[in-house]
């Protein structure tokens, strides 16, 4: 057969390559799969290796057809056992299957590719093999050209069946009684043609495994009487003689080939009236499949069908849908106003309306592609790499089924790859590394996929040894990408970020595989190009997981609407946080001016705010509410405010909305959030996103345009782009915060680590503390207990005189109430005095983490006060107690 | 001998011509949205039955003045790229022998000589043929 036409061998290379890309993934999980999926992948890979072979032979492409076959026979003894698909081989079959694939990419210079190296070592695989053991399997057997039961020798009709008596090995026979038509196109497409006997009734299970590999052309029509449960089967399949016994796991000696020339003959021979002698022996045969039971060809459930378009005709045909949904919108803005006057008119929208929503949804699902497609490559990637890397890692997989447009998932296969060389190299530890560390040594990489809102979650999650913030932070110091105040500043969440800046790389080492600080920053760049985002997660010694979101799709978006400058613009819905109006009343209190930035106070936070009108460009203007004309706005900053002559304030302020209020939009960019301002607030629209013209893609406040409902042309804003275009001074805005949220607390927390603190009462409203750590004992005692000597008072504790002192006696407090019996004592812990605090009631030990504030008016033997759980306590400074009393004469006598 | 087909126009009172197969449509459709921060010859976008179409100003692109919008206005919507041209009028049709479009001469007009594919002499005026590449060419930032 020579070249065929272009057309069909296009369609071959687009087979090829699925299957090839399925190989691949069925080969990977060969090697570890477990022993019950074992034959099944043995099956799939068999079948897509085969297809490739006998297309490749029918349209003339030996190379391809003399490696594939090589591929088979290796796959040949994997299924009976001979060889076990351990790594070596598998790699082998690899190889094979990337010269396949290189072939097919350039087909019609496929002969010219050397693929000698593989097929020698794939058939190094097979010694024992020797050459195909079946190929004298048809010698034997014959065909008798029979008489098809209604014919009269004309011309073949269309489902004639004819007769065919098959003598096999072992004199057995079996009559078939084949539509010709069937058999002759199964010869036609060079189909090897088998009779089969069974020993069992395995019939259902067989006939399927028949359908799979090729086609039963039919079943034996032997006597009824025959009871000894043999079953024949014709069979014509693409698997060659050596390979369908194998194939559909009987042995070679039931399997009988019957030469093509045999069946030729019975198909043009001049039927025979007699019915065929009977033969001598009894055929061993199975009871013909009782009347009225439909030939068992069709049993087994067709997959769903499937055809081949070109994308770029889907493209249009997305592009088409997209503007009939357009046209819809406009059609329905223009009868929404007429809809009355003709009652049927509404029937008509609605059902215009919802045909063309369902249409536009199935569209769109066709360019979705199951996620799997990239996993299943990535499953070669690690395992490339961790040959070269000497690394033991298991890759698993999850979600595969999630669905993304076309254009996305190839967008992804770069970040996706990027991340797990990432992995595979800094992440996971060499093996010894991971067992010091108490960990099996085998890591985990785990794929996984999954739906969130209108979004589609990526997750690279591994076990390995996360990622050191401090290192990236000294990295990035040294790299200049960041001063030592900024360093300071950082989050935990802000350090891991570093690793998206470009250029930025933290091994060590450059490797083959990465560390050349290209990485990060390409799989940011590339997630964001798709309105995604990507974060950054990583416990140093447990591991690291990297996610990515996504938009399902790109065609179309929800987006809010705004307006400015008399302009409507869109918003894409996913950068849309929320949604501030501010009344004129409080303008004043909430937007104020830090630094360069005008900041919002939004639930305690400074939010950077950005006018649109600046941020595009556009010279901002408001409408006069008396006049209703739009007027320019010479107002430099949202924050500046009129200044009536008289030097106050203009409390009415009319700009920013008729009324005086300002819309905020707070956007949502990676990691960072800010308000924009605009002028009017509309709809959410769902709106088809059209590209921008290469003059305009450059001026980055734009994501792309779209038409509106009104046919007029709407640009969509890059939140990113504006973020950037506007240079929002974040990380000023953010140091204000902090140094407000250090105002506000009062109390420098920075310098105070927690204490365990003591919390008393002296006088009834009066609350004290202690650090836990200046105390020795708490004692209970009643007020009887107390001895009174002139102005100083004793207790007896511990078989001890105990000398007493009160709070009042030197701090400004008023005294214990005189109605307390019960009293508490507190020993404070001291190496020269005994002595006891006199107390009314101890409250609670508390973890505080204040220092009182203390000034100018603070007495001494007080460390100062400050607000404990909401009311003012005053902290005892006990030292300075003790060195006070220590000094009277009376303490150094007792203590002597 | 191949004969040539041009699309005229008028900016600033010039004839200019653009070759036919070049040429998409002419229409009217100038409710134009202004894309701020764009190319200064980039007037903005319309909606061109569903494709939004960039519009040039044709007198900026070609170094003149820009072109104020009126009733004889038109956008010549090229082939190549979805650009459209914004001109001050549309002309007749003209015809010519390939053969019979000259160089340019360095003088003809004040516009830069690498829009100009070449001048026609028609029997009344001198027909500047444009060159559609050249426009569309994007220099970048």
């Amino acid at each position: 057969m020579g070249m065929a036409s272009e057309i069909v061998v296009n369609e071959f290379v687009a087979e090829a390559r699925e299957h090839l890309s399925n190989t691949e993934y069925d080969l990977l999980a060969m090697e570890n799969c477990v022993e019950c999926e074992f034959s099944e992948i043995v099956d799939r890979l068999f079948r897509s290796i085969h297809s490739i072979k006998g297309a490749s032979g029918t349209f003339g492409f030996p190379a391809i057809m003399e490696l594939s076959h090589a591929m088979e026979n290796v796959l040949l003894l994997f299924r009976k056992g001979e060889a076990t698909p351990d790594h070596e081989n598998i790699n082998d079959l690899l190889n094979g299957v990337d010269k396949l694939k290189c072939m097919i990419e350039d087909i019609y210079s496929s002969s010219s590719v050397d693929c000698r190296k593989e097929l020698e070592r794939l058939n190094a695989i097979l010694p024992a093999l020797g050459k195909s053991p079946m190929e004298n399997s048809g010698n034997d057997s014959k065909a008798a050209p029979l008489d098809p039961s209604n014919s009269n020798g004309q011309p073949l009709p269309p489902s004639r069946a004819i007769k065919l008596v098959i003598k096999g090995r072992g004199n057995t026979f079996a009559t078939f009684l084949p539509e010709a038509e069937e058999l002759s196109s199964a010869l036609s497409m060079q189909h090897f043609v088998f009779a089969i006997r069974t020993e069992k009734k395995t019939s259902v299970d067989f006939l399927a495994k028949l359908e799979e590999f090729g086609q039963c052309l039919a079943t034996d029509s032997g006597a009824p009487d025959q009871a000894d449960g043999t079953c024949c089967y014709l069979f014509s399949t693409v698997l060659e003689p050596d390979l369908a016994g194998a194939a559909l796991d009987i042995p070679e000696e039931q399997i009988d080939h019957i030469a093509p020339e045999i069946l030729q003959q019975a198909l043009v021979a001049p039927p025979a009236t007699p019915p065929p002698p009977e033969p001598s022996q009894p055929p061993r045969s199975c009871p013909q499949p009782p009347l009225g039971q439909p030939a068992p060809r069709k049993e087994k459930t067709t997959p769903p069908e499937t055809i081949r378009v070109n994308v770029g005709l889907l493209d249009t045909l997305i592009n088409l849908a997209g503007e009939l949904v357009l046209g819809r919108n406009q059609l329905r803005q223009i009868l929404d106003a007429t809809v009355d006057t003709n009652p049927r008119l509404r029937t008509i929208i609605q059902n215009v309306n919802l045909v063309t929503s369902e249409m536009q949804a199935h569209i769109l699902r066709m360019r979705m592609q199951p996620v799997k497609n990239i996993f299943s490559r990535m499953h070669r990637l690690v395992r490339d790499l961790c040959e070269q890397l000497i690394k033991e890692i298991e890759l698993s997989t999850e979600g595969g089924e999630v669905e993304l447009d076309k254009s996305i998932l190839e967008g992804l296969i770069d970040p996706i790859v990027h991340i797990l060389r990432n992995c595979v190299d800094h992440g996971i530890e060499p093996p010894a590394e991971r067992i010091a560390a108490g960990k099996p040594a085998k890591g985990q990489i785990r794929l996984r996929a999954s739906h969130e809102g209108g979004q589609v979650n990526i997750a690279v999650a591994d076990d390995g040894r996360g990622m050191n913030t401090g290192a990236i932070v000294e990295k990035a110091l040294a790299q200049g990408v960041l001063n030592l105040d900024e360093a300071r500043r950082l989050s935990e969440g802000d350090k891991l970020g570093l690793i998206f800046l470009p250029g930025f790389s933290t091994a060590i080492q450059v490797t083959n595989v990465s560390g050349r600080g290209v990485g990060m920053d390409v799989v940011k760049t590339n997630v964001e190009r798709f309105g995604g985002h990507v974060d950054i997660e990583s416990v140093q010694g447990v591991g690291t997981t990297i996610r990515i979101r996504i938009p399902l799709t790109l065609a179309i978006i929800s987006s809010l609407m705004v307006g400015a400058a008399n302009q409507r613009f869109a918003i894409p819905q996913v950068n849309v946080k929320e949604l501030v109006c501010i009344p004129v009343e409080n303008r004043r209190r909430r937007i104020e001016q830090v630094g360069d930035a005008v900041v919002l106070r939004l639930r305690e936070q400074l939010l950077p705010l950005v006018r649109l009108t600046d941020a595009v460009g556009l010279s901002p203007d408001f409408i006069h509410p008396e006049t209703g004309e739009r007027l320019p706005d010479r107002r430099q900053r949202i924050a500046d405010r009129r200044v009536n002559l008289d030097g106050r304030e203009d409390q009415t302020d009319r700009r920013h909305s008729p009324r005086g209020d300002v819309y905020v939009v707070v956007l949502r960019v990676v990691g960072n959030m800010f308000g924009l301002i605009v002028d009017e607030l509309f709809d959410i629209e769902e709106i088809v996103v059209k590209p921008l013209s290469d003059h305009i893609r450059d001026c980055r406040c734009f994501a792309g345009s779209t038409i509106l409902g009104d046919g007029r042309v709407a640009m969509i804003l890059d939140a990113p782009g504006i973020a950037s275009s506007a240079g929002l001074a974040f990380a000023e805005v953010k140091c204000e915060q902090l140094r407000r949220l250090a105002d506000e607390s009062g109390l420098r927390k920075s310098a105070a680590p927690s204490v365990s603190t003591l919390l008393f009462k002296g006088a009834p409203q009066e609350l004290f503390a202690l650090p836990l750590s200046t105390i020795s004992r708490l004692e209970k005692i009643t007020r009887e207990a107390i001895t009174r000597i002139g102005n100083q008072e004793f207790v007896t504790y511990c078989g001890k005189v105990l000398p007493l002192m009160r709070l009042d006696a030197f701090l400004p407090v008023s005294p214990l109430a005189s109605t307390d019996e019960q009293l508490h004592l507190i020993i404070p812990k001291s190496a020269e005095l005994a002595v006891g605090l006199l107390i009314s009631q101890v409250i609670d030990v508390v973890e505080l983490a204040v220092e009182p504030g203390r000034d100018a008016d603070t007495p001494p033997c007080l460390l100062g006060s400050a607000v404990v759980e909401g009311r003012i306590t005053m902290f005892v400074d006990m030292e300075e107690i003790l060195r006070t009393i220590g000094k009277g004469p009376l303490w150094r006598q007792s203590s002597s | 001998m191949a004969t040539k087909q041009f699309v005229t126009f008028r900016i600033d009172g010039d004839l200019f011509g653009m070759d036919v197969l070049r040429v998409r449509e002419i229409n009217r459709i100038l409710d134009i949205t202004p894309v701020p921060r764009a190319p200064v010859y980039v007037r903005g976008l319309v909606n061109l039955r569903g494709q939004t179409l960039t519009v040039f100003d044709l007198g900026i692109r070609l170094g003149l003045a820009p072109r104020p919008v009126t009733e004889e206005s038109h956008n010549v919507v090229l082939k190549q790229q979805l650009v459209g041209l914004l001109v001050d009028s549309i002309g007749n049709m003209a015809q010519c022998d390939e053969l019979d479009v000259e160089r340019c001469p360095a003088n003809a007009c004040s516009i830069e000589a690498k829009f100009i594919d070449g001048v026609v002499k028609l029997e009344e005026e001198l027909l500047i043929v444009l060159r559609s590449e050249k426009l569309l060419e994007y220099a970048g930032v």
